[in-house]
């Protein structure tokens, strides 16, 4: 067994059963046992049923029609039943909240090894084992529901490794996790990596933290193998990655771009902010000193009408001494793009379900249009902010996508002229024009978030609030999403999004807020924010990486975007 | 959450889920033995005072109760003139003390009947507070699952039983969420409009929970799959000892022999509604 390939793919293809093309087609891989692979490719490309053939899901599991042979450690996997499957190859899934099955984080681990027939002293020590090794000592008693995400996801992992698998297979492991949570994830896995030699299969679209770790990356595009390689060689391919919209180092989308002008021309395109460092300090764009002006703070504001205002305003839940809220000065004023960045658990859900008056402030006094917020309902305040929340499965209950829409505008007693009006107004500006008599439930996810999209915006919300688009989603939806905002900004509309995307606030908001544990560390520009590099640490938040770059590079001018950069930089050569 | 584990150290946390779960099948057989309202109030007594002990707040263990009341009334009212002791005292007129409906001979109410119901009242919490007390806030669900299977409950249905219990936090936070979601819509909620109106925003609440419910059970069993679920469920091993110990014998020992009283005073008539009837009769004639 020791000679043979952790894994090895031999002609694959797999239709799922009542699926009309297959889902893989004539796949061909090999692993070897310590490699470290990072599956990368857009939603629905295939990358989740790769995953589920590394330990007999599929075919025992899922239904459905295959060819080729799947082999683990040399089993040939239609030969083996999960459960033993499961003792070599360990499968970690996206959401932590559906792995979790056991009432404290004791049972959680021993769950699989008692599934196994492990003898119960053994299992004893592989549960304080495992908990050492993801750092979750003291943790026995908790229940699982109770832990942040990245703790939960943390023990997703103690879980498996308590099962003594050799591979791991780990599918968007951190795609629901804040950044605090996708950090503890990633330390987990390079300590899986580097310290137990382990081999590990990664699927995620996190490319620009995990180029360092992974030494292979194999891109599945449509059901097939499109690139398999070296980091670097397969990056080299960044026009490719970013017709498919597969996520890239910013760093490598840049010198992408600046590739085509003689000044710039580079044998290999960098991959690491380090790279790209030396490579501009080389031709000579490293600046002495900065000495960027701070922006003014009143540069953005278009109107003095004011939607929202916050006035010392604090909040506490019933059931914790802790303010969850502190302290919060807001003014948000007609057409304003506001950003509320934070942690999970820094506040920013808590201040915008007191906004919507879904919590009632417990200090101070926060008015929405004019109306205190602890004098009305929710349902009052429906058609001047609307709120949009992460999954659209949770939001929409109608028989039709009309039906959907017309929630609203009868809750809200609409005239039958205006509900119609509005009506078609969101189905011709979301596309959903074809589908006003299709069922909610039968549409793909992305047109799901469009129609719960559509269903708040149609009582015409002077404010949308839109939370947390990046989270459980691919970035491409996620952008979909902030289009949408953007445009209506544009319009007139105002816009507050909570989010800890650090890129998506640079390219899209323009005024910011950051919170941490329940208080207010930041407030102005988007454009400033990046330069409190002392707040950010606080706050646990990173710039996105061509903002890190144009730190390093001293760049005297805000620098949000690789465009930025790109224009920057051009003009520069030829000055 | 009404339906969580409480962890705690105390007596009722230390007993086997077996004896607990005895104890909760004598005492729902009792209660149903028992019509009399202050033998069962006495009982009532019994169990919070246990629930007190075993660092339960009241707040916790009286919620379920609380958010039930809309129907306990219900219940209630059409219990007084509905229950079988009443529906057959009425056929004496001379026993009807009052009419339910006022200016009509509609639902007429007796005495006896009214005493009656109030133990069914009783009864209904006692069930509902002992179930809480003894399995709910202080057994672990894998404790249940593993007592089931000790009763020769086949694994797989013990366990997944077990799994399905450790959802019902989850299911609670998603339900907050579908509700938040209409109400920002415009949604008045359940709590408001005529039965029709709530009728069909119950409808609408449940539809969301369901569907996500059910996607949340496909990738749950993908997931437990993954992690050797039903792999030789016959040599499976459970991590956590479940032993009877001397206290769990001695609940047992009380537990026997409270039932044989009760069957023993139930027999003789002296566990029904005629303890408090002849009680109040006394007071009367006293006064």
């Amino acid at each position: 067994m020791g000679t043979s390939p952790a894994v090895r793919i031999e002609n694959l293809t797999w239709t799922y059963e009542g699926a009309e093309k297959p889902a893989l087609k004539g796949i061909n891989l090999t692993i070897q046992p310590g490699e470290v692979v990072l599956i990368a490719g857009p939603n629905g490309s295939g990358r989740t049923t790769l995953c589920r053939l590394l330990n007999g899901l599929i075919p025992h599991f899922f239904d459905g029609k295959m060819t080729g042979n799947v082999f683990i450690n040399g089993i040939n996997t239609r030969e083996a039943t999960i459960g033993h499957l499961s003792q070599i190859s360990g499968l970690v899934f996206d959401d932590p909240l559906s792995q979790l099955v056991s009432p404290t984080v004791f049972d959680e681990i021993a769950f699989g090894p008692e599934n196994l027939g492990v003898p119960p002293d053994e299992i004893r020590k592989r549960i304080t084992e495992s908990l050492e090794f993801v750092r979750l000592v003291g943790y026995e008693e908790r229940a699982p529901y109770t832990l942040s995400g990245g703790e939960q996801q943390s023990l997703c992992i103690a879980s498996i490794i308590a099962m003594r698998p050799q591979i791991y297979v780990l599918d968007e492991p951190t795609s629901n996790l804040d950044p605090i949570g996708t950090e503890q994830v990633f330390r987990v896995i390079a300590r899986l990596a580097q310290e137990e030699k382990k081999t590990l299969i990664i699927v995620s679209h996190n490319t620009e933290e995990l180029v360092t770790l992974v030494s292979r990356i194999i891109v599945i595009n449509d059901g097939q193998v499109a690139l398999d390689g070296d980091p670097r060689s397969v990056f080299a391919k960044a026009e490719y990655l970013l017709k498919t919209r597969i996520a890239i180092p910013q760093v490598t989308e840049l010198f992408e771009k600046l590739k085509h002008l003689p000044k710039f021309r580079v044998s290999t395109l960098p991959i690491t902010l380090d790279e790209a460092y030396a490579k501009l300090r080389e031709l000579g764009f490293e600046n002495s000193a900065e000495t960027t002006p701070r922006a003014e703070d009143y540069e953005d504001a278009k109107s003095d009408e004011l939607l929202v205002e916050a006035d010392h305003v604090g909040f506490s839940y019933a059931e914790s001494q802790a303010k969850a809220l502190d302290d919060v000065n807001l003014k948000v004023r007609k057409g304003d793009f506001l950003a509320v960045i934070g942690q999970n658990g820094s506040g920013k859900t808590t201040l915008v379900k007191n906004i919507v008056a879904l919590l009632k402030p417990t200090e101070g006094v926060l008015r929405v249009g004019g109306l205190d917020v602890r004098k009305v309902k929710t349902w009052q305040l429906a058609d001047k902010v609307g709120i949009v929340f992460q999954n659209p499965d949770i939001q929409l209950f109608s028989e039709s996508v009309v039906k959907e829409l017309a929630f609203g505008t009868k809750a809200m007693g609409f005239t039958p002229e205006r509900a119609n009006e509005r009506m078609s107004y969101v189905a011709e500006r979301f596309g959903l024009k074809d589908l006003m008599n299709e069922s909610p439930g039968e549409v793909d996810k992305g047109t799901r978030q469009k129609i719960a999209i559509a269903a708040v915006v149609v009582l015409d919300p002077q404010t949308l609030i839109i939370d947390e688009p990046t989270t459980g989603q691919d970035p491409d939806s996620a952008r979909q999403i902030m289009n949408i905002a953007s445009q209506m900004n544009k319009e007139g509309k105002t816009i507050i999004m909570i989010t800890h995307s650090m890129p998506l606030v640079a390219e899209y908001a323009k005024k910011a807020m950051v919170l941490s544990d329940g208080h207010v560390l930041f407030q102005g520009l988007v454009k400033n924010v990046y330069q409190e590099t002392e707040m950010l640490k606080k706050a646990s938040l990173k710039p996105p990486q061509i903002i890190q770059l144009a730190h390093l590079l001293k760049i005297p001018q805000r620098i949000l975007s690789v465009d930025d950069m790109y224009s920057y930089l051009v003009k520069r050569a030829g000055a | 959450m009404a339906f969580s584990y409480i962890p705690a150290k105390s007596f009722l946390h230390s007993l086997d889920a077996r004896t607990k779960l005895i104890a909760f099948f004598v005492i729902t057989f009792s209660a149903v033995q028992i019509t009399d309202p202050i033998v069962m109030g006495s009982m009532l007594a019994v169990v919070i005072i246990l629930s007190l002990s075993s660092h339960i707040p009241m707040r916790k263990s009286a919620n379920l109760l609380y958010r039930l009341l809309p129907l306990l009334t219900f219940y209630f009212i059409f219990n007084l003139p509905l229950n079988p002791l009443n529906l057959k005292l009425i056929q004496d007129p001379a026993k009807i003390l009052f009419y339910m409906i006022p200016f009509t001979k509609w639902a007429p109410i007796t005495g006896e009947g009214m005493v009656f119901s109030l133990a069914m009242l009783f009864r209904f919490a006692l069930i509902v507070y002992s179930l809480q007390v003894l399995i709910t806030f202080t057994t672990q669900t894998v404790d249940i699952s593993r007592a089931l299977i000790k009763w020769k409950v086949p694994a797989p249905i013990a366990l997944t039983a077990g799994i399905g219990f450790t959802f019902v936090p989850v299911l609670g936070q998603s339900t907050t969420m579908v509700m938040d979601a209409q109400k920002c819509r415009g949604g008045k909620g359940v709590d408001t409009g005529n039965t029709v109106q709530r009728l069909k925003a119950l409808i609408n609440l449940l539809i969301p929970i369901i569907v996500s419910t059910v996607k949340r059970a496909q990738f749950v069993a993908v997931a437990i799959e993954s992690r050797g679920f039903g792999y030789n469920i016959e040599k499976r091993t459970f991590v956590r000892e479940t032993k009877l110990g001397m206290r769990d014998y001695v609940t047992m020992a009380i537990l026997i022999g409270y039932l044989v009283s009760i069957y023993y005073l139930t027999s003789h008539g002296i566990l029904s509604w005629n303890f408090t009837w002849s009680l109040l009769q006394r007071l009367r004639g006293a006064a």
